[in-house]
């Protein structure tokens, strides 16, 4: 499995436009790889990606504006996602990998999402695979809505994932909120509410914890409690999540991210930046 | 129609015998199968110009957005607006009311090197 290191010198390293673009561009450019590929990064500012699905009219533009909460197109299905505190994974995969070959798309979500749970069981035993509520499609918020790679606590979400299939391959992304909020998507929807939402947990102990490589590109951990937690929390959970994906995928390669496709993401970024009016 | 006249791609799309020099283009029966329940459709606008291969619409399912490829180069002519409001057709008549858009086909010779019905079941038992 390769693994994908962005230079820490990144420019738009955390920002939502860009991280999609990036997502579109590593898609095309790795089609006909044949190894799985693993990226992770997050997003400094709180922002919504918006599914192939809808086009934004659903958001409040006041709220967002008031909020300063940045708003980004993504390649994927699903519903509208609020990231904010989260750590953010991307895997691109043959479809005719061994792992997945064969399997329904339902089937292939489970699969690739096996070795998150297990990941996600080091830091909290309570966390495991929800139910589906598929059928609710009227609901437009994802945190909301259950698909069966969809995991949480008593019953109560906070990873999801979406793909997009292309001839030879599929990239899955998915998000796992780290950190509890008041504030959820459904604050910023034109009929929404403010419904708190669940992170993975707060009062893990990382006072040990040591990272052998630096996997996700995020501002460094500043001298305010809060935010070097989640710095390290970030760290933490994406060592635990590469530990299982090679246990599926083999041992892992480190691929600094090659400038050409920096570059091609950085000229597209602008097609992902929505701006409301 | 009729699906036993149809070519197909091993993308899974099919494409029919044109008239006039338009087909129409949809995606399988195993395709439909394989994707599940269809909640959204995105179509061309026509007339846009594909070459063969082309990346022509997106369906979603399960929070997968799946591209549908052009089977063969030309313009498209118009697309299924019945699939906008209520893209669950494409699952429940993949080869009649569930088409996708219609093309106008640039080289009709095209077609002639897609699979025909019988070479494309013979396809699906190999996978």
């Amino acid at each position: 499995m390769r693994v994908l290191i962005s230079p820490d010198e990144l420019q738009f390293s955390g920002d939502g436009a860009f991280n999609m673009a990036l997502d579109k561009v590593l898609f095309e450019a790795n089609d006909y790889q044949n190894l799985p590929i693993l990226r992770f990064y997050c997003f400094d500012n709180a922002t919504i990606t918006i599914p192939i699905r809808y086009d934004g009219e659903d958001l409040c533009p006041r709220k967002i504006a008031f909020d300063d909460v940045k708003l980004s197109r993504r390649i994927s299905g699903g519903k509208y996602l609020l990231h904010q505190l989260g750590l953010t994974y991307a895997l691109f995969i043959p479809k005719a990998h061994p792992s997945i070959v064969g399997l329904g798309l339902r089937e292939s979500y489970r699969r690739l999402s096996f070795p998150i749970l297990t990941a996600l069981k080091n830091s909290n035993r309570s966390v495991n695979f929800l139910s589906c509520t598929t059928g609710i499609k009227q609901n437009k918020d994802c945190a909301m809505d259950t698909e069966v790679e969809s995991m949480g606590i008593n019953g109560v979400k906070f990873v999801g994932a979406a793909q997009k299939r292309g001839r030879h391959s599929l990239i899955q992304h998915g998000e796992i909120q780290l950190i509890s909020s008041q504030i959820g998507l459904g604050h910023y929807l034109r009929n929404g509410s403010a419904k708190e939402t669940v992170g993975l947990d707060t009062k893990i102990n990382l006072t040990n914890f040591k990272s052998s490589k630096k996997l996700v590109c995020q501002p460094k951990p500043s001298i305010e409690g809060n935010r070097r937690s989640v710095y390290y929390l970030r760290e933490k959970v994406a060592s635990d999540i590469l530990l299982e994906f090679e246990k599926v995928f083999g041992e892992s390669n480190y691929h600094q991210l090659e400038s050409t496709l920096i570059n091609r993401a950085v000229a597209c970024r602008k097609d992902f930046d929505i701006v409301m009016k | 129609m009729n699906e036993k006249t149809f070519r197909f791609t091993k993308d899974h799309e099919w494409i029919s015998i044109p008239e006039g020099g338009i087909s129409k283009v949809g995606i399988s029966n195993h395709a439909q199968a394989e994707l599940g329940d269809i909640v959204y459709i995105e179509l061309p606008e026509p007339p846009t110009d594909l070459t063969k291969g082309d990346s022509a619409a997106t369906v979603e399912s399960v929070k997968a957005a799946s591209d549908v490829y052009a089977p063969v180069g030309g313009i498209i002519q118009e697309v299924n607006e019945d699939l906008e409001d209520n893209p669950s057709i494409l699952n429940e008549s993949p080869y009649q009311n569930g088409w996708l858009f219609s093309i106008k086909v640039e080289d009709e010779s095209e077609i002639q090197d897609l699979m025909d019905y019988d070479s494309y079941q013979a396809y699906l038992e190999e996978l």
